[in-house]
């Protein structure tokens, strides 16, 4: 008899599993507004209390049924959740700008890029609370939280500071 | 006591490595080696010549086996189809006969010579005939014969104490006596050089490749001595007999003309004489007797002897007159092969050597690839920079370009003031993320010079082929070339900036927001170039700007 090798299900390639990560972010972000245009306003509390230390309840549980997330999201989306609920998802508006647009100093923003990536998570929040109930890329910012990786920082300090140079343009007298 | 008899024989014992086509390493002596190279089986290289002698022992084979030829009115094309013995028994009568031993009963081509009054190979009778320790010789050891000048990074060549095998000895005499620069009082030079010491002396090595093994080359390299005998007499003015110059008697108090040199001379910087061999048949003492002269008074003023290897310029001095180019400090880089092959240096423009000018017969109707080889070592005052040695695969159009380097020149013209104006952009770029701002400061050159260092490299790898490419375009009036090249630098610049941004010291706390502002600044000032160049910017869209589609 030939044997017939047993074949397992290989990872989706690099590409494919991002787009899986942002196909998610746009559907829970279309599932949240959702929420808020129906006025469920305890499911909305429940994602907005949601804290990576605690066993989370069935808000979350029913998001990660709903859009299949991984187990190895989990503790990501934990973070993201309580955020996604207070800024909506407003396609194009880059999170680095919208920062920049709302006053945080330079310093405090660089202190944040610096962090690794559970304290940037945990510290998103606190940084995020200046734009209020403000909207932004959450497709942009999803991604950068998930891999935190140095281009994704550049990114976001890209469109932080850049919008800056705008109104303090970098001295063009040039070099040698 | 027993004396110790003359010997080994360079002409007739087999000294020589030489690695066949197949890898198996053979020995022959001299003339059965240039047998070999001129109509034999093809050598693929001398194992046993370390990288800084092979110029001198290319130079020596060349000049050895076309005096012979001359001395026989043979054509090499006359001793590629001869038998490889009896060529090799021919070869051998002449050179002695050149060097005035026709019998080969005088052991002038010995190695060791007992009899001070007769030359021993590359080592001049003593002046009155004397024993060596009986007059002004100084007893050395074998790590004298090397053309390093001691420094702190070479003392391993110069201070240790060595025993060189016959093989290993004749290499570092030819590497001595051709190859050793002005080393103080009594320490005079060999000849073939631009200047006797500092920057730009040494006899630098410029020289073509044919192919994979050395056989080709050699034809061509003999060949071109052949054909430029007439013009050496002429235009160089050795027009004398004196080949073997370490054959004849010399006091070190008088030079003798370079009027009377034979045009393949074989060049002789010291006074010396080895030590008999140990009973290992090593050498391991060498006497050195100083002269208060050169042995040649130069008329050329410049090294401009007639040697087929010697790449020159104008003289600063006397722009009417040409001097060897000696290898520099920065090596072979792309714009010294550039000048050194098309004369693009506006204010001294290069002449290849004679070597690389004649290219274009040894490409004609071939197939074989075309390398030009730059070899040589670099000096400062009083001391070895180091060895440089560069081989370049040739393009096809690089046969056009020699004879009408006009194209060439012209692309040049524009191309490599790119190069300054994007590491000038770069150097900006630096200086943002050290301090915040383009302009320079005091002290800040040392830590920013890594991104130009990148770029400088990524341009050397490819400068020649975009150079050659852009002529032949400018030729048939396609110019597209200059954005071309600007978009390339455009995209070589960011890359360098990238992979080096890590080296440059930066303030931690404001290390993206600098980041962020060089590398715009950086764009911004390449765009600029690249559109004056008439191209469109070069760089890829950056992700960031790339609106997200979900």
């Amino acid at each position: 008899m030939n044997a017939v090798p047993a074949t397992t299900p290989s990872a989706p390639p690099a590409a494919e599993s991002e787009r899986t990560l942002a196909t998610r972010m746009a559907g829970v972000a279309a599932y949240l507004d959702q929420l808020r245009r129906t006025n469920q306003r305890g499911t909305l509390a429940e994602l907005r209390r949601l804290r990576p230390e605690t066993i989370p309840g069935d808000a979350f549980w029913s998001l990660v049924d709903r859009y299949e997330i991984p187990r190895s999201e989990e503790a990501f989306w934990l973070a993201v959740l309580p955020l996604m609920v207070r800024h909506p998802h407003q396609r194009g508006v880059r999170p680095g700008k919208a920062l920049e647009a709302a006053g945080i100093s330079k310093a405090r923003f660089e202190r944040w890029l610096r962090l690794d990536r559970d304290a940037a998570r945990r510290e998103a929040a606190r940084l995020f609370s200046k734009l209020k109930d403000q909207g932004f890329d959450w497709i942009s910012l999803g991604h950068a939280l998930r891999h935190w990786s140095e281009a994704n920082r550049y990114e976001l300090a890209r469109d932080f500071f850049l919008a800056r140079e705008r109104r303090e343009p970098t001295s063009t007298d040039g070099a040698d | 006591m027993t004396t110790i008899p003359a010997g080994p024989d360079v002409l007739t014992d087999p000294l020589f490595q030489a690695t066949g086509a197949a890898g198996a390493i053979i020995r022959l002596p001299l003339p059965g080696l240039l047998a070999r190279l001129l109509s034999g089986p093809d050598i693929i290289g001398f194992p046993g010549v370390a990288a800084e002698q092979r110029g001198h022992w290319w130079r020596f084979l060349v000049r050895c086996a076309a005096k012979a030829l001359h001395e026989r009115g043979w054509t090499v094309e006359q001793a590629a189809v001869a038998n490889v013995a009896e060529l090799e028994d021919s070869l051998r009568q002449a050179l002695y006969a050149a060097a005035g031993d026709a019998d080969g009963n005088r052991g002038i081509w010995a190695l060791y010579q007992p009899d001070p009054a007769r030359p021993g190979f590359l080592q001049p009778p003593t002046p009155d005939g004397a024993e060596p320790a009986a007059t002004k010789y100084a007893l050395n050891s074998a790590s004298v014969l090397t053309s390093a000048i001691g420094s702190k990074n070479h003392e391993r060549k110069v201070d240790v104490t060595r025993a060189l095998d016959p093989e290993q000895t004749v290499y570092a005499l030819i590497e001595l006596q051709l190859g050793a620069i002005f080393g103080g009082r009594g320490n005079y030079p060999s000849q073939i050089m631009g200047s006797a010491s500092g920057a730009g002396s040494g006899a630098p090595f410029m020289g073509v490749r044919l192919g994979t093994g050395e056989n080709a080359s050699f034809r061509h390299d003999v060949a071109v001595l052949l054909s430029q005998w007439d013009r050496i007499r002429g235009d160089h003015g050795l027009r004398g007999q004196r080949w073997a110059l370490w054959t004849e008697p010399w006091d070190g108090e008088s030079s003798l003309p370079s009027l009377q040199l034979d045009p393949a001379f074989i060049p002789l910087a010291r006074l010396i004489r080895l030590g008999p061999p140990s009973t290992e048949d090593r050498f391991d003492t060498v006497w050195f007797r100083a002269s208060n002269k050169p042995r040649i008074d130069d008329l050329s003023e410049g090294g401009d002897l007639g040697d087929p290897f010697t790449p020159r310029v104008p003289d600063a001095k006397n722009p009417d007159r040409l001097k060897v180019r000696g290898t520099l400090e920065g090596g072979y880089g792309y714009a010294e092969i550039a000048n050194l092959l098309f004369g693009t240096d506006a204010k001294r423009p290069g002449r290849p050597s004679s070597s690389v000018q004649a290219l274009r017969s040894a490409m004609y109707g071939g197939d074989v690839a075309v390398r030009v080889v730059f070899e040589g070592t670099a000096y400062e005052q009083g001391k070895t920079v180091g060895f440089y040695r560069r081989e370049i695969l040739m393009p096809p159009s690089v046969e056009t370009f020699l004879v009408d380097p006009g194209p060439v020149r012209e692309v040049h013209g524009e191309l490599f003031p790119r190069v300054k104006d994007v590491k000038s952009a770069l150097n900006g770029a630096a200086r943002i993320l050290l301090s915040g701002a383009p302009k320079p400061r005091d002290g800040d050159v040392g830590k920013i010079t890594a991104p130009t260092e990148r770029l400088e490299a990524l341009v050397d790898r490819r400068y020649l082929d975009v150079l050659l490419d852009g002529a032949e375009r400018h030729s048939r009036d396609d110019e597209t070339w200059r954005a071309d090249w600007a978009r390339q630098l455009e995209r070589w610049a960011i890359e360098s900036f990238q992979d080096t941004k890590d080296t440059i010291p930066t303030a931690t706390a404001r290390r993206y927001e600098r980041e962020v502002r060089a590398l715009d600044w950086l764009r911004h000032r390449l765009r600029r170039l690249t559109e004056a160049a008439g191209g469109n910017a070069a760089a890829a869209p950056d992700p960031v700007l790339k609106e997200t589609t979900v």
